[in-house]
């Protein structure tokens, strides 16, 4: 198969000769993306290392120095519909190689911020995620549509001498109206589906005709490529070939599984509650409640290693990035989803039942913030990369046919081994 | 000389008494030239051999020195004697034969005994040198205004000298001088700066030895170095000075952009050369010809310059104008984006400081291309389009601009233009160019020469540089001037002879008129009167001989070098019988790189064949044929010439002295096919300094390939 997915190489006097394509730089856009941690972007003087040494990029027209070169010149519009934004997993092995000392990781990361505003479907709410001012605003909304919900019936109020911490009356009567606040997560589940839906085909339809890849003859039927890809996820292969920020797949994995299980949980719980009466809160030996714990403990882990990663100052600022806004926004918002659902389990074990209600009034908050900003946010990039991969295996641009020269091999090499 | 008192000194240190049996060489030449004086020596370097030497002298008259030890080239502090009162021949015993040898052979004794008496011929021929006379002065007359001619004045007036700086214009500073930014040259190579003119102009115009012409051209200059008088000619008034010495530094002009057809320049009056961009910014002014400030300028990179079309060669500093340029376009208005693209961008040195401050700015955008058409957008109101290919970004990219700016490059200010110096020279008016116009003499070790005695070219007439280049090639220049006048004024060679008092005589009554040497003198030194006579200008000489070599009636001789003199020494060259199978090979090489490059070979104790004898020449311009005829006719089996490289790329110290010794062999074939002789016989090799380690083997083989032939049919003749 592999012979199949060379590119076919024409002598160069039977090419014809490519249309002259028009440029147009964007002076907003280098600005912009200069903001979002983009800002070694003019650094680069096109020697082509990161490309080399970038352990996940395809042979043909190799990422992510194209990715700079378009930044330099602001072509806003091949960037965002460029699919290699999505193949990189920042491992950031260019960062680390680059002899002019630039953060090509980072460029690469403010592009995606970008991209994430522009594939957003409505796009002001793309914009609006990606402004720090507009943060109040965001966070005011999931706010009231809880307020809302929980006042509903006038019962948000704490339960006087209720002190029953295991007893499963206890939140029923916080949270009256239990189908209201179901209903307004299912209302933003569609939401975010019918987002998501529109901006993938929006992407896959970039992608086909971005030209990155020229060939774009089927290699894989595309349930085929998405078995690939998700098995790729679910293992995190890709992440595994990457050499300076290797030790990211650990914890990117202690995350993702974390967050999976609370998903699941989630889900488990809704069932139950309305297929088999199930009640809740779930004494701490059920099944599913040790699934939810578990997956607790999981991403708390896993978000500690990254946050002290990231504010460790030095190389590893370089190995790890230093992080976009976006960056920031999202494992803000995920480190406040799973801090207020861990609390108010506590202080509800605890029975302190005021502090138990305010972390749980937060915790919906955050939760329902994570969940409808998700086409607009970086949590979005689970979905673009899922998307990407799927593609690029369905059109061949996920296997590097090539061998890799074994003195750029080396010093990635070195690198992992040195985590 | 006629009344020679010959001493013959040998010496038998550094090896030399290991290889050949010094007694019996010294009987051997006692017998043959019969000296005044024979002495052998231990170490005749010592201040004890060196003062046997001068008390033989006093006590003796010796006026004639032959001294059989170490090359010419070495000791020659020690055996230091004036050549107004003695004669000296230094025989290389040791790197011609001790070092190169096998000791105690009686074909090394033979080599020994063959340069022994060759140089005793030699000896016995030279004549006291006789100092040149003639009234010179010292003034430098620097031609130009510019920073490179404002600093040879300065330079050269701070060391005590008289100048008179002439400048065409009615203000110094030249080219730079009408800007009001350079480049950055100081550190941290980021920000343009004020270029030094006017600062230089001031310190040259208050300093009390440089008399400023303004508004004033060369007309003429006519005469000999420290005699050249140079009429000055300004809108009111033409006078006549003398100077010693000239430092052209009139610059460059610009390749003339209407030459350029797909760069578009007259196309619009939105392409401009980077001069007329940097006028407007010089005014702080930034627009199209409508007024409007463009929302986009491409610049583009060797317009015209390394383009065999055009220029064939870099300018040097156009890369780092256009980005001086659009660093200041961007200030001027940010909106701007500004394109550059170039073949190569060339910023070297701290300048590469300066080369990424510009990149970083995001609104200016650089990529390697080759430019295919400057036209007319198809929406006129948006001005201009560039399309260019082989782009990083792609093959094809077109780019609207408003203003497009053409980085033309360098020219010498001499090309096209009326003569700036107007030498009344047989050879011509101007210095002689050797390639794309600019008047470098190419000489490998000494810039700032041109082929004209005298006369130094600095800055952009020399070759494209920029402005710290053109200070530092000046002072260069000036202080070439001011050796020139100091050594003219004792009647003594520039380099590379330098010192030398020798001059070439000509014995006229014998001149057939055929100017050969009016014409091949590389240096322009000989004029001739109507009737064709050679008029000689012993200062502008550089005594290399090819004059000597030229001449076919060998009336051209120096008192202690001559045609009758080396084919007198060439015949001392003992010819053994053909049935002693040993052939005998004359190599005539350079004293420039041939020599030196011999020297080192022996001091690696690289062995050379003991058939071959090396006489040095001062050129192998100076070679004249009747050696090699002299040679043949006597038995000698082959001669090589080793000489310096000629050509494009040539290394001769006299321009082209080993040129016109493999035209010379040219027409010796003649003389071989008369003489039933192999052309083979005859050969010369291009050979440079470095090349030691390659001449034992090219000697070695020609030997070989000679033992291979016949023997000489005119041995015993």
């Amino acid at each position: 198969m592999g012979e199949e997915l060379k590119p076919e190489q024409k002598p160069e006097e039977q090419r014809p000769e490519p249309a002259a394509v028009r440029i147009e730089p964007d002076l907003g856009f280098i600005k912009q993306v200069s903001e979002w941690g983009g800002g070694d972007l003019k650094t680069c003087f096109q020697c082509a290392t990161c490309a080399v040494v970038c352990p996940l990029s395809p042979d043909v027209n190799p990422f992510p120095r194209k990715e700079v070169l378009w930044a330099q010149w602001g072509l806003r519009s091949k960037l965002v519909a460029d699919p290699d934004l999505w193949l990189c997993h920042r491992c950031n092995d260019c960062s680390e190689h680059c002899p002019r000392g630039a953060k090509t990781g980072d460029v690469m990361a403010a592009l995606r911020s970008y991209a994430y505003q522009e594939h957003a479907t409505p796009r002001f709410l793309g914009r609006l995620l990606n402004q720090p001012l507009a943060l109040p605003l965001l966070l005011a909304f999931p706010a009231l549509v809880i307020w809302a919900v929980i006042t509903k019936g006038g019962s948000f109020a704490i339960p006087a001498g209720e002190v029953a911490g295991l007893s499963s009356t206890y939140w029923g009567k916080m949270i009256e109206p239990w189908p209201w606040l179901d209903l307004s997560f299912i209302a933003a589940v569609g939401f975010v589906l019918i987002s998501f839906y529109a901006s993938v085909k929006k992407l896959w339809q970039g992608f086909m005709a971005s030209g990155v890849q020229p060939d774009l003859k089927p290699k894989l039927t595309i349930p085929q490529a998405l078995v690939k890809a998700v098995t790729d996820i679910l293992f995190h292969r890709k992440f595994a070939e990457c050499g300076a920020a290797n030790a990211r797949r650990s914890a990117h994995l202690l995350i993702f599984f974390g967050f999976a299980g609370l998903a699941v949980t989630t889900a488990l719980v809704f069932v139950g509650m309305y297929l088999f009466g199930l009640k809740t809160p779930l004494p701490l030996g059920h099944w599913i409640k040790i699934l939810g714990n578990a997956s607790a403990i999981a991403i708390t882990i896993g978000l500690v290693l990254t946050i002290v990663r990231r504010l460790t100052p030095g190389a590893a600022t370089v190995r790890y990035g230093r992080g976009a806004y976006q960056d920031v926004l999202f494992l803000g918002v995920l480190t406040l989803v799973v801090a207020t659902g861990i609390f108010s389990e506590v202080f509800r074990l605890a029975t302190l039942h005021d502090l138990a209600y305010g972390t749980y009034f937060l915790h919906l908050t955050f939760v329902f913030f994570l969940l409808f900003y998700a086409p607009f946010s970086k949590l979005a990039h689970v979905v673009y990369h899922a998307t990407t991969l799927t593609w690029a295996y369905h059109v061949g641009r996920a296997l590097k046919t090539l061998p890799v020269d074994a003195r750029v091999q080396a010093p990635v090499e070195a690198a992992k081994q040195g985590q | 000389m006629e009344n020679a008192k010959l001493g013959l000194y040998l010496c038998s240190g550094c090896g030399i008494g290991d290889a050949v049996d010094v007694p019996k060489l010294a009987a051997t030449a006692e017998k043959y030239g019969k000296p005044a004086v024979c002495r052998t020596h231990a170490c005749l370097c010592s201040a004890e051999g060196v003062k046997t030497i001068r008390e033989d002298q006093a006590r003796e008259g010796l006026n004639t020195l032959c001294l059989a030890a170490c090359s010419p080239r070495v000791m020659t502090e020690v055996f230091d004697f004036d050549p107004r009162e003695t004669v000296v021949d230094r025989v290389n015993l040791r790197e011609h034969v001790a070092w190169c040898s096998k000791p105690k052979d009686e074909d090394t004794q033979a080599l020994a005994e063959d340069y022994l008496r060759m140089g005793l011929t030699r000896a016995k021929r030279m004549e006291l040198l006789k100092r040149y006379e003639s009234e010179t002065v010292k003034t430098i007359l620097v031609v130009g205004g510019g920073i490179a001619g404002m600093t040879a004045a300065l330079e050269a007036a701070l060391a005590g000298y008289e100048i008179i700086l002439c400048e065409k214009s009615d203000r110094l500073g030249g080219f730079l001088g009408k800007l009001s930014s350079r480049f950055p040259h100081t550190a941290p190579f980021e920000e343009p700066e004020p270029p030094p003119t006017a600062a230089l102009a001031d310190a040259v115009l208050s300093h009390p030895r440089i008399a400023v012409r303004l508004s004033t051209t060369v007309e003429s200059t006519a005469g000999q170095p420290g005699q050249l008088d140079v009429t000055l000619k300004s809108a009111a008034t033409s006078e006549t000075i003398r100077v010693g010495a000239v430092v052209m530094a009139t610059g460059f002009k610009l390749y003339d952009p209407k030459k350029l057809g797909r760069w578009g320049y007259g196309l619009s009056p939105n392409v401009l050369t980077c001069e007329e961009l940097e006028h407007q910014l010089a005014a702080n002014v930034l627009r199209r010809s409508d007024g409007r400030t463009p929302r986009s300028v491409a610049f583009l990179l060797c317009a015209g310059s390394r383009d065999p079309e055009h220029l064939p060669y870099c300018s040097a500093v156009c890369c780092r104008v256009a980005l001086k340029q659009a660093l200041q376009i961007r200030r001027l208005s940010p909106e701007t984006k500004v394109y550059i693209f170039y073949k190569d961008l060339r910023s070297p040195g701290r300048h590469e400081d300066f080369y990424r401050h510009v990149q970083a700015d995001p609104g200016i955008f650089l990529t390697k291309a080759e430019l295919r058409e400057v036209r007319p957008a198809k929406d006129r109101a948006r001005g201009l389009e560039v399309e260019v290919s082989g782009t990083a970004l792609g093959e094809r990219l077109v780019v609207e601009a408003e203003l497009v700016v053409l980085a033309t490059g360098m020219q010498p200010a001499t090309e096209g233009d009326a003569s700036h110096l107007g030498l009344k020279y047989r050879q011509g008016p101007d210095l002689p160019t050797i390639e794309h116009g600019f008047p470098d003499s190419k000489f490998v070790c000494f810039p700032y020469e041109t082929r004209r005695t005298a006369f130094y070219t600095a800055g952009c007439v020399r070759e494209p540089m920029d402005s710290d280049r053109a200070v530092e090639d000046a002072t260069g220049a000036a202080m070439k001037a001011i050796q020139a006048v100091e050594l003219t004024g004792q009647g003594r060679a520039l380099h590379p002879r330098t010192g030398d008092l020798s001059f070439p005589d000509f014995f006229l009554q014998r001149c057939t008129q055929c100017k050969r040497c009016t014409e091949e003198c590389p240096f322009g030194a000989i004029d001739e009167d109507e009737k064709g006579t050679p008029k000689p200008n012993p200062n502008r000489c550089r005594r290399c001989g090819v004059c000597m070599g030229a001449c076919p009636e060998r009336i051209i001789s120096f008192a202690n070098y001559s045609v009758p003199m080396i084919g007198a020494a060439l015949k001392e060259i003992e010819v053994p019988d053909a049935e002693d199978e040993k052939p005998r090979i004359v190599v005539l090489a350079c004293e420039n790189d041939a020599l030196p490059a011999l020297d080192i070979a022996a001091m690696n104790r690289m062995q050379l064949d003991a058939t071959v004898r090396f006489q040095s020449v001062r050129c192998l311009g100076s070679l004249n044929i009747v050696w090699i005829a002299d040679c043949l006719s006597k038995g000698i089996d082959a001669v090589l010439l080793l000489g310096c490289k000629f050509g494009d790329d040539l290394q001769c110290h006299f321009i082209k002295g080993s040129e016109l010794a493999s035209k010379r062999l040219e027409n010796l074939q003649e003389t071989l096919g008369r003489l039933m002789l192999d052309a083979n016989r005859i050969r010369l090799e291009q050979v440079s300094i470095m090349d030691f380690h390659r001449i034992p083997e090219i000697v070695n083989a020609f030997a070989a390939e000679v033992r291979e032939m016949e023997p000489n049919p005119y041995k015993g003749f």
